[in-house]
C-alpha cells in the first residue's frame, strides 16, 4: 500500500514536471534604452504572433545603459538575452567577453545590404557582434531664410567658408553667432573632436599605441578653440551646453548653423518646438579645404547584440532578425522619424525617399564617418581626453598642453589594462 | 539562613529558584529592543563599510574579466594620480568656503530675524523653506537658472545692467565652484539660520540687559555676550559641513556632471565616477574607504567636541 | 532725533527684512512660472518675467489629467517621461512610506533602550550609533550593491526600502531618543507601580507623550528617501522602481532632450510634499535634528 501510495507520488511529480516545462514558454529578455521602447513593443508583437515564445522588455535610461549592462552582464547571471550595442560600448563589450558574434547567423543577402558604414561600426575585430546600428550621424543644419538673407544659396563645402559665410551674417546682424556648439565635459565633445580630428587627417592610434597629441590631433583642437576665440563664429556659451541643449538657439532661428543628430531633425520639424520649420535644411557636414578632406561625421550608430550567457540564442536571433528587417526600419521611420537606418535598401526606397528627402544626405553622409577609438576601456579613455579638450577649449590651456597631459594619463591607463590582461 | 534536613537544595531546584525569571528578561530587554535596529544598522552598513574595504584590495574592474588580489595596489595608484588629490583638495575647498559664506549669512539672517517686526513668524517659516527642496530639483532649477542663453540670472543682471555681455556661469571651473556653492548656500541656509535663531533664543536676555546698564554698544555687546554663546552652535555647524561635503554628488551631478575641466570633481563624484562609470569596483572601493577614513575622523572630532563629559544622548 | 534714528533703524530692518524674503522665494517664483510658460516664451530673451499667455498643459499631463489630447499639446516625445513620471510618483511614496515606517517603529524601540535602560554596551553602541549616523552612502554602495544583486532585488522597491531604513535608522534612533528623555522619568515609574510591564509603560506613557518626537522622526526619515537621488540611480533602473529624484534627474540627461518646462513642472510637484512638511514641522525638526547638541 504505501509502496503504491510512493509510486503514485513519484508519477504525479513526473507529470507535473514535464507538464511544467511545456506550459512555460520560453522568455526572451531584451533590453532597450527608454527611447526605444516604443520601437520595441511593436516588434514584441510580430514576434509573439510568429514564435510561440515572449518577450520582455526592460527599459534603460540612455546614459546610463552601458553601466547597467556591464554590471549585469558582469555577474554572468543578467537574465539578459539581447541588448542595445552602442558603437563606443562593442570593443569593451567583446574583450570582457559579453557578446556572440554574429557572423554564423547573417545570411548572405541580408549582409551584403547593409551600409559599409554600419558594418564598420558594429564590427570588431573582424567579427560582426551587433545588427541594425543604423547610421545615425551627425549632420549641418542650416537655416536657409538667414542664409538667403545674407545673399547666400548654398550651405557651405568647407569650414573655411563656413566661417566666412557666418562672419558675413554676424556684420549683417542677422545672427549673433554663426554657430553653437554642445562642448560642455559631456560625449558630445567628443564627438565633435572625432569629427575635427578626421577632417584633419588624424587618427588615435599609432601602431599598437594609443595617441592623442599628434599634430593632428593638436591642429584640430586649435581650430576648434579658434572658431570660438579667433574667427568669433560660435557663441561662447558652447562650452557649457550638450548636444541637446545647443539645438534650442538653432530652432529658435538665433544661428544659422548647428551640427545635430538625426533626432534634433525630427525636432526641427516638430512645430511644438521649432520656429524654422519650414526653413531647416540639412546638408554633410563641411570638409577642411585645408587638408582636402570632403566631409567627417561621427556615429552614433547602436546595434543590437546577444550576450554570451543567453540560453536562447536561437530565438534572440529571431528577435534581432525582426527588429532590423528592411520592413521594420521602413515602418519606424514611417511612424516615428526612427532614422536608424542600417540597410541600403531601406535608404534607396522609393517610397521613403518622397518623404524623406533628407534621406539622401543621410545616407551619403554615412559614407564619411568616422569610428571614435574602439578601445576597450572608452569611458575612461573618453573621460579623460575630452576633460583635457575642454580645457583647451574653455582656455585654460593651450591645446599641445592639453593634449600631452591627456597623453600621459591614457598611458598610465593603457598600462593598467594591459598588466590585468 | 536555615537549611532544611528534609527538604535538601539539590542544584537544579537551586538553579532554578536562583534565577528570577523577570530579572533575566529584565536584563535581555534591552537588547530585544535594540535587535531589529542593530542587525540593520551591523548587516547594512558596518559589515559593508568593512566588506568595502576588503573589495579595496582586488584588481576588480567589471571590463576585466577575473578578480585577483591587489594588497594596497589600487590605494598606492590612488596617492600617485595628481586627479585624486586635486579632487579632494575641491572638496575642502568647498568645505571651507561654503562655511565661511554660510555661517557669515546665517549669523546675519538670524540675527535680523531674531528683531522684533511685524510678520516675524512668517518670515522666519518662509526662510527654511528652500532647505525641503530635493537637492536634485535644486541641482536643475539652478542650472536653468545659470542657462547661458535663456537663463534668468544672466536675464536679471543684464536687464539690471550689472553685466554688459550673458556670462557663461559653468563653462569656467573657478567660477562654477563658486555657483554651486551658491545653489548650494540657497537650500541649507534656512537650516543653519534656524540653528542659530534657537541659540540666540536661549541666551538669557538679563545678560543683556545687565550689559545695557554698563553702558555696552550694541557691537560690544555682540562680540563679548552674542558671540560667544554662540560658539556650539559655530562649532556644530562647522563639523556638520565638513561632513555634508563629503556627501556632495546630486548638485554636481545635475549642474556640471564634474565639469568643467574637472573643476567641480569632488571626491565623492570622483568615487562614483571610478566605481559606477568606469566599473572599477576595486579602485572605486578604495576612494570610497578614503572618504569614509576621513568621515571618521571628522565625526570624532564632532563627538569630542559635544559629547565628551556625557556619550549618550545628553 | 531719536525719533528720527528708531525710523531709519526700522526702514533698515524691513529692507533687510524684504531681501532676505525675497531671495528665499525668488528662485521657486522662477520654477512656478517657466513650468506654466510656452516653449517658446522659455526661450526669450531676455526672459518673460511673467507669462502672457500661462498653460498648465504641463501639470495635467504629469498628473494624468486629461488624457491623451494634453500630451498630444506638449508633444507626444514626452509620453515616456510623462509615463516614467507618474511610475515614480507612486514608487517615491511606497518607498518613503515603508522605509520610514521601518525607521519609526525600529527606532523607537532603540531609542528607548538607549533613553531609558541601563545595559552592558550602552556606551559602545551609542557610539557606534552616532558614527553610523554620519556615514556617507558611498561607504557602502559597492557591498550593497553585490547584496541586492545576489538576493536578485535589483529594480526593485523592497531593495531601495531596504536600504533607506537603514540609512535613516541612526537618525531616527537619535531624533527620537532625545526626545524620549524629555518625557519625566517619575509618569513612566507610576506605570509600572500600577501593574505595567515595561513594554506598556513605553506603549501608554512615554510614546504619546513625545509625539512631537514621532513627528519629527517621521518627517525626517520621510524627506531623507524622498530626497534621495544617489543610491536611486545605482538601485533603480525601470519604472517598476525609479524614484521621482531619478526620474527628474533623467529629465535633464536622457536622450530626449532636456525640456526646462517639462523638468521645472516636475520639480515644482516634487517639492510640494517636502516643503508642506518642512513647514508643519519646522519646530519638531529643528529640535530633533539638533539633537541636544546646542542645548536650547
Amino acid at each position: 500500500m504505501k509502496r503504491n501510495l510512493s509510486i503514485l507520488i513519484m508519477v504525479l511529480l513526473v507529470l507535473a514536471t514535464v507538464a511544467g516545462s511545456t506550459i512555460a514558454k520560453e522568455t526572451i529578455v531584451v533590453v532597450t534604452p527608454s527611447n526605444g521602447a516604443p520601437g520595441a513593443e511593436r516588434v514584441k508583437r510580430i514576434f509573439e504572433s510568429k514564435f510561440d515564445a515572449t518577450i520582455e522588455i526592460v527599459t534603460q535610461a540612455y546614459n546610463l545603459t552601458h553601466e547597467k549592462i556591464v554590471t549585469a552582464a558582469a555577474s554572468g547571471s543578467a537574465g539578459y538575452d539581447v541588448i542595445p550595442a552602442d558603437t563606443v560600448y562593442i570593443p569593451s563589450y567583446v574583450e570582457a567577453g559579453f557578446l556572440t558574434p554574429l557572423d554564423s547567423y547573417i545570411p548572405k543577402d541580408y549582409l551584403n545590404d547593409i551600409t559599409a558604414g554600419s558594418l564598420k561600426e558594429m564590427t570588431y575585430k573582424g567579427k560582426i557582434y551587433a545588427l541594425g546600428g543604423g547610421t545615425a550621424n551627425k549632420y549641418l543644419f542650416y537655416n536657409t531664410q538667414i542664409l538667403r538673407k545674407a545673399g547666400f544659396n548654398a550651405p557651405p563645402k568647407t569650414w573655411e567658408e563656413l566661417i566666412n559665410m557666418s562672419q558675413v551674417i554676424q556684420r549683417k546682424g542677422l545672427a549673433k553667432y554663426g554657430i553653437a556648439w554642445g562642448w560642455s565635459q559631456g560625449e558630445g565633445l567628443m564627438c565633435d573632436y572625432n569629427i575635427f580630428l578626421r577632417l584633419f587627417k588624424g587618427d588615435y592610434k599609432l601602431g599598437d599605441k594609443w595617441v592623442v597629441n599628434t599634430k593632428e590631433a593638436v591642429e584640430a583642437l586649435q581650430f576648434m578653440a579658434d572658431t570660438i576665440y579667433k574667427y568669433k563664429i560660435a557663441d561662447p556659451a558652447s562650452t557649457s551646453l550638450d548636444d541637446r541643449e545647443v539645438l534650442n538657439s538653432f530652432l529658435k532661428g538665433d544661428i544659422p548653423f548647428v551640427l545635430g543628430w538625426p533626432f534634433g531633425w525630427v525636432w526641427a520639424k516638430d512645430p511644438t518646438k521649432s520656429r524654422v520649420v519650414d526653413s531647416v535644411e540639412i546638408a554633410l557636414v563641411p570638409g577642411l579645404k585645408k587638408t582636402g578632406v570632403v566631409s567627417a561625421s561621427t556615429s552614433g550608430a547602436s546595434g543590437l547584440a546577444i550576450l554570451s550567457s543567453s540560453k536562447n540564442k536561437a530565438l534572440a536571433w529571431e528577435y534581432i532578425r525582426i527588429a532590423t528587417s528592411p520592413e521594420v526600419q521602413k515602418y519606424n521611420m514611417q511612424l516615428e522619424h526612427n532614422q536608424n537606418i542600417s540597410l541600403k535598401s531601406v535608404y534607396d526606397d522609393p517610397e521613403l525617399l518622397a518623404k524623406f528627402p533628407e534621406l539622401k544626405v543621410m545616407r551619403k553622409q554615412t559614407e564619411y564617418s568616422f569610428p571614435r577609438p574602439r578601445v576597450a576601456w572608452y569611458p575612461q579613455f573618453s573621460e579623460t581626453l575630452r576633460v583635457e579638450i575642454h580645457k583647451a577649449l574653455t582656455g585654460i590651456a593651450k591645446p599641445k598642453q592639453a593634449l600631452d597631459e591627456a597623453q600621459k594619463k591614457i598611458d598610465v591607463l593603457a598600462r593598467q589594462f594591459d598588466r590585468h590582461r | 539562613m536555615k537549611v532544611s534536613i528534609f527538604k535538601p537544595r539539590t542544584d537544579s531546584r537551586r538553579w532554578y529558584t536562583a534565577l528570577d525569571w523577570d530579572k533575566v528578561n529584565g536584563k535581555l530587554f534591552p537588547y530585544y529592543l535594540l535587535a531589529p535596529s542593530l542587525i540593520i544598522i551591523f548587516g547594512l552598513t558596518i559589515y559593508p563599510i568593512f566588506y568595502s574595504f576588503g573589495v579595496s584590495l582586488l584588481n576588480y574592474n567589471l571590463l576585466i574579466p577575473g578578480k585577483s588580489f591587489a594588497g594596497l595596489g589600487n590605494y598606492m595608484r590612488l596617492f600617485m594620480d595628481s586627479e585624486f588629490w586635486a579632487s579632494l583638495g575641491r572638496t575642502l575647498y568647498f568645505a571651507m568656503v561654503s562655511i565661511a559664506v554660510q555661517i557669515t549669512l546665517g549669523m546675519i539672517v538670524a540675527l535680523v530675524l531674531d528683531q522684533r517686526f511685524v510678520g516675524r513668524g512668517w518670515t522666519r517659516a518662509i526662510v527654511l523653506l528652500p532647505w525641503g527642496v530635493p537637492t536634485i530639483v535644486n541641482g536643475i532649477l539652478w542650472k536653468w537658472i545659470y542657462q547661458p542663453n535663456y537663463g534668468a540670472l544672466n536675464g536679471l543682471l543684464y536687464q539690471l545692467g550689472f553685466i554688459k555681455q550673458y556670462m557663461q556661469w559653468l563653462s569656467d571651473p573657478w567660477l562654477a565652484m563658486h555657483m554651486i556653492i551658491i545653489a548650494d548656500t540657497w537650500k541649507v541656509l534656512g537650516f543653519y539660520v534656524v540653528l542659530f535663531l534657537a541659540s540666540l533664543q536661549s541666551i538669557p536676555s538679563d545678560i543683556y540687559e545687565s550689559a545695557r546698564v554698563d553702558g555696552a554698544s550694541p557691537i560690544r555687546q555682540f562680540i563679548h555676550i552674542t558671540l560667544p554663546m554662540l560658539r556650539p552652535t559655530f562649532l556644530l555647524i562647522l563639523v556638520m559641513r565638513t561632513l555634508e561635503t563629503f556627501r556632495v554628488f546630486d548638485i554636481i551631478y545635475a549642474l556640471t556632471q564634474g565639469g568643467p575641466a574637472n573643476g567641480t570633481k569632488v571626491i565623492g563624484y570622483m568615487a562614483y565616477e571610478e566605481t559606477f562609470r568606469f566599473l572599477d569596483f576595486g579602485r572605486g572601493a578604495a576612494v570610497s574607504i578614503v572618504i569614509t577614513l576621513l568621515v571618521a575622523a571628522f565625526s570624532l572630532l564632532y563627538i569630542r567636541m559635544f559629547f565628551d563629559r556625557d556619550v549618550q544622548f545628553s | 532725533m531719536q525719533l528720527k534714528t528708531k525710523l531709519t533703524n526700522k526702514v533698515l530692518l524691513y529692507s533687510l527684512v524684504a531681501v532676505i524674503i525675497v531671495s528665499s522665494i525668488a528662485p521657486f517664483v522662477w520654477m512656478v512660472i517657466s513650468s506654466i510658460s510656452t516653449d517658446i516664451e522659455l526661450l526669450s530673451t531676455p526672459p518673460h518675467w511673467i507669462p502672457s499667455s500661462p498653460i498648465f498643459d504641463r501639470y495635467m499631463a504629469l498628473l494624468g489629467i486629461g488624457g491623451d489630447r494634453v500630451v498630444s499639446r506638449i508633444g507626444p516625445s514626452f509620453q515616456l517621461s510623462i509615463t516614467a513620471f507618474k511610475c515614480g510618483v507612486i514608487n517615491s511614496l511606497l518607498i518613503g512610506i515603508l522605509a520610514t515606517i521601518i525607521c519609526v517603529v525600529f527606532g523607537s524601540l532603540a531609542a528607548y533602550a538607549f533613553a531609558r535602560l541601563k545595559f552592558w554596551g550602552r556606551e559602545k553602541l551609542s557610539f557606534i550609533l552616532l558614527g553610523t549616523r554620519m556615514t556617507p552612502p558611498i561607504s557602502t554602495v559597492i557591498p550593497l550593491y553585490l547584496m541586492i544583486k545576489a538576493l536578485n532585488l535589483m529594480d526593485t522597491r523592497t531593495a531601495l526600502v531596504i536600504i533607506y531604513a537603514s540609512s535613516s535608522l541612526p537618525i531616527t534612533i537619535w531624533v527620537m531618543g532625545s526626545f524620549f528623555q524629555t518625557v519625566p522619568k517619575d509618569i513612566e515609574d507610576a506605570a509600572m507601580i500600577d501593574g505595567c510591564s515595561r513594554l506598556q509603560a513605553l506603549v501608554k506613557t512615554i510614546l504619546p507623550l513625545s509625539a512631537p518626537g514621532f513627528v519629527a522622526a517621521t518627517i525626517i526619515a520621510f524627506l531623507n528617501s524622498w530626497n534621495e537621488l544617489f543610491l536611486a540611480l545605482i538601485f533603480t533602473q525601470s519604472n517598476a522602481s525609479k524614484t521621482l529624484p531619478k526620474v527628474i534627474s533623467e529629465f535633464s540627461t536622457a536622450f530626449a532632450g532636456i525640456d526646462y518646462g517639462l523638468a521645472m513642472t516636475g520639480a515644482v510637484i516634487a517639492t510640494v510634499p517636502p516643503i508642506l512638511l518642512a513647514l508643519l514641522g519646522q519646530k519638531y525638526i529643528v529640535k530633533g535634528l539638533m539633537g541636544g547638541a546646542v542645548k536650547g
